[in-house]
């Protein structure tokens, strides 16, 4: 009998032990790869906190449309992965990067730095009003508003 | 003497069977809880990965279409993955009403091949919105892609 019960104890030990092995690296992954995706939300929420641009000018004149905008935050930021809106509607914009000490833009740039200005060309003509309004969305989100002035030739 | 020896055995036998089952049925029970926890991270991760931004200009009258009844909604990709362009697997809500899965179309907002990778924006097109739950006036538009939930609100 007793040795009955000690056989019996053993096996289900064993068996204690086998479960515990499988469940351990399952948990071990799952938590690994949580923790992974929450720093990298928290490394993506730091970017947009550090993140701010300013719009320095938006004009459009002769079916021109220029937008300069300057990186006033701390990230570097990506210049082809800027959106321009104008009037709600998704507009092709070419983009150049000019240094802050007011060389020519740059139009090779693809990484645009803090203190640096982003210029956005794109042609108005497509437009069947002039625009009024344009939007920019930087890569991670942050976006700002403004208005266009019209050029001295008009429109 | 010799009754009680196979009374024993067959008490032991019958130990060892009760013994081996608990402990089968154990390590299958936790096989398949091992399996499930797998699984629900590799899902929980990808929701957390999962990041979108409604771009569209609420200040611009290109949002709704009176002419076709069309609601559209630019939409960037702010997360790390690439999501699916399928409009069936996204859900739209306008004011809390489901825009239905055969009304709502993804495209390319410059019109070339649409695909949805990190940074990418896409057009998301609600033919018929008035039918949608569209109304003339505030409108609260809630996008969930991928399990990110995004609310959008504008005057149209």
């Amino acid at each position: 009998m007793g040795f009955s019960t000690s056989g019996a104890a053993a096996i289900i030990f064993v068996g204690l032990f086998v479960a515990a092995g499988l469940v351990f690296p399952a948990l071990e992954g799952a938590h690994e790869r949580r923790a992974d995706a929450l720093e990298e939300r928290t490394d993506r929420a730091l970017e947009v906190t550090n993140t701010d641009v300013e719009l320095l000018e938006a004009s459009h004149d002769d079916g021109e449309l220029t937008v300069e905008l300057e990186n006033t935050g701390s990230t570097a930021l990506s210049a082809p992965a800027t959106d321009l809106l104008v009037d709600g509607e998704l507009v092709d914009a070419e983009t150049a990067v000019r240094e802050d000490d007011g060389t020519e833009p740059d139009a090779d740039r693809e990484r645009w730095l803090p203190g640096e200005t982003l210029v956005l060309t794109a042609d108005t003509d497509d437009f069947e009003d002039d625009p009024e309004r344009v939007k920019v969305v930087v890569e991670n989100g942050v976006a700002v508003t403004g208005d266009l002035t019209e050029g001295e030739d008009g429109g | 003497m010799a009754g009680e020896s196979i009374s024993s055995l067959i008490l032991f036998i019958a130990a060892m069977l009760v013994a081996a089952t608990v402990a089968g049925t154990l390590v299958a029970s936790v096989t398949d809880v091992s399996a499930s926890i797998d699984d629900y991270s590799g899902e929980l991760s990808e929701e957390i990965d999962t990041d979108v931004t409604v771009i569209s200009d609420a200040g611009s009258d290109a949002v709704y279409d009176d002419g076709d009844d069309e609601l559209t909604l630019l939409v960037k990709n702010t997360g790390e993955r690439t999501l699916s362009t399928d409009p069936g697997v996204h859900t739209v809500l306008i004011n809390g009403q489901y825009a239905d899965a055969a009304d709502v179309s993804i495209a390319d907002p410059t019109g070339g091949e649409v695909s949805w990778q990190s940074g990418d924006v896409v057009e998301i097109t609600v033919d018929d919105a008035s039918e949608n739950g569209y109304v003339s006036g505030e409108n609260r538009v809630v996008v969930d892609v991928g399990g990110d939930r995004e609310v959008f609100e504008f005057h149209g």
